[in-house]
């Protein structure tokens, strides 16, 4: 089982506590959302589990594995892959040269692979495959982020907003993406995304933060989606608070 | 006369462009404005010059001793001085300053042991080439091709190979190396060791044509970090270009003003630059979303 499991994680950036004590579990082929208002400590989470951060207190535990003195390059190594908010790529590289960048520390057969692989997923990189990273669209740029932290074929995918600035017809497909990639590769995804609706589509759980604490775990995504239970479970609790 | 201005400004500037290739692996990777190297170029010719003339190893094996213990030093600042600064999120300012003390630091040390006099690291006359009515001189023509061996392997490295292509990425985004598990401290050691090569064959090479002073680094420097500038930053044979171009002019205005007015024309092609073409000679202006990266 690779079970991705955040024990009691406290994080403050100075004085000012951003996530205050957060326990989650995320099981093997699991898609979970984090969802919350801006500022509710989402994108912090996964820069700590990812290693960008460290927590003032608490672990991060992929199977029995303790993942929190490890740095980033060294989570990844343990099956760990973050989708950077904005989907980061290098622009002056061209698309193949990013890709091999997501497969510089495998082995030859093992990149040849992973490549094959994540082109057949995302079939449309095969014809950009020489153009400048710098040069893609928004859509083009997050899809080439996407597939260059999945050729190591990653046990858990943190993704942090993957469908930021593109057109709602994008945000769907990039989505449909996502969901296909677990079906199909088992992949366990930790999602952060701002359109929840669309999110809760696709999730088989979600878990709501505020202020850095969990308030609420949604096992019935559709049931969210019926009229303002939503807005009810942020609004009310931001006014309550 | 012109001519052979030229050739000098061009030899200048294949010394210049060596100095400006280190700078640019390290500035362009880690972006840290490294004006240490100016100290690391000091400490790598009175390195030399207590191998070959003090202790009179065979030339070969002083500057192969010289530029891999320079290498080393180069690894070493890193490790003592930038890496604890990064770790601390100091900003890239405090960097340079720290920079900038440690290259006083490192000159000042040079100075103590070994005195602020000029060395001569290659006495006598030393042996002449002519091609037509240009004249070169032996070390002159090492340093031209020293220059063209070096650039070819910096620039074969860059495009060619993986720790080439993982240099550039470093350059684009640090942060997105270390999330596809490539070790970032790695890939600085290198480039903090390759920059500090680059320097030592530059100023070996320097120190045997016109000898050598504790204050050579600051020049150097002062050279390499405007050609880099000028040339495109980013850009590794925009360095080598913007060198050239400073060798050139330099060269122009010892001809028609005096040497004493080389600084000056260094840094008014930098402002000139930095007015009317920010982006150097070979910089193209990039989308806006890939310079909020």
């Amino acid at each position: 089982m690779h079970e991705l499991k955040i024990e009691n994680i406290h994080v403050a950036y100075g004085k000012k506590a951003v996530l205050r004590g957060i326990s989650l579990t995320v099981k093997k082929g699991e898609i979970v959302a984090l969802i919350g208002p801006n500022g509710a400590g989402k994108s912090t989470l996964l820069k700590v589990i990812a290693g960008f951060l460290k927590p003032s207190h608490g672990q991060v535990w992929l199977d029995s594995n303790d993942l929190t003195p490890l740095a980033t390059h060294e989570r990844v190594g343990q099956g760990i892959a973050y989708f950077m908010q904005g989907g980061k790529v290098f622009h002056n590289l061209t698309v193949a040269e990013n890709l091999e960048m997501g497969s510089a520390t495998l082995s030859a057969l093992e990149r040849e692979n992973g490549i094959t692989a994540v082109l057949e997923f995302f079939t449309n990189l095969k014809n950009l495959l020489d153009r400048r990273a710098g040069l893609l669209s928004g859509g083009e740029r997050q899809v080439l982020a996407l597939a260059m932290v999945l050729i190591r074929r990653p046990q858990v995918l943190l993704a942090d907003e993957p469908s930021v600035g593109l057109s709602p017809k994008l945000v769907h497909q990039l989505l449909e993406k996502i969901h296909e990639l677990n079906r199909t590769w088992g992949t366990t995804i930790l999602l952060v995304e701002q359109n929840i609706r669309e999110a809760l589509n696709i999730v088989h759980r979600a878990i709501a933060l505020i202020n850095g604490t969990a308030i609420a775990e949604i096992d019935e995504a559709a049931r969210w989606l019926q009229g303002n239970a939503l807005e009810k479970l942020f609004f009310g609790r931001i006014e309550h608070d | 006369m012109l001519l052979q201005l030229l050739a000098n400004g061009i030899i200048s500037g294949c010394s210049y462009a060596i100095v400006a290739l280190g700078f640019a692996f390290i500035y362009n990777t880690t972006r840290t404005f490294h004006f240490a190297h100016g100290g690391v170029y000091t400490l790598s010719v009175y390195l030399f010059y207590t191998l070959y003339n003090l202790w009179a190893l065979p030339l070969i094996v002083a500057i192969v001793i010289t530029v891999a213990v320079t290498a080393f030093v180069g690894i070493l600042i890193d490790k003592i001085i930038y890496i604890p600064l990064v770790k601390r999120g100091s900003s890239l300012f405090i960097q340079m300053l720290s920079s900038l003390g440690l290259y006083i630091v490192l000159i000042n040390f040079v100075a103590m042991i070994y005195g602020n006099e000029t060395k001569v690291l290659s006495p006598g006359i030393q042996p002449t080439y002519s091609f037509g009515s240009l004249i070169l001189t032996q070390i002159q023509l090492a340093t031209a091709i020293a220059f063209v061996v070096l650039f070819i392997g910096v620039i074969v490295v860059l495009k060619k190979t993986r720790l080439g292509k993982t240099i550039r990425a470093m350059r684009d985004d640090p942060q997105l190396v270390s999330v596809l598990g490539i070790n970032p401290r790695r890939v600085r050691r290198v480039v903090f060791a390759l920059g500090s090569a680059l320097a030592a064959c530059a100023a070996v090479l320097s120190g045997l044509d016109i000898g050598t002073d504790p204050n050579v680094g600051m020049a150097a420097i002062l050279n390499g970090a405007v050609a880099v500038i000028i040339g495109g930053v980013g850009i590794f044979e925009g360095a080598a270009l913007g060198a050239f171009l400073l060798g050139i002019l330099q060269s122009l205005a010892i001809w028609q003003a005096s040497a004493r007015w080389q600084e000056m024309i260094t840094f008014l092609i930098l402002i000139l630059f930095l007015l009317f073409r920010p982006q150097g000679i070979l910089g193209v202006r990039h989308r806006i979303e890939e310079v909020s990266v």
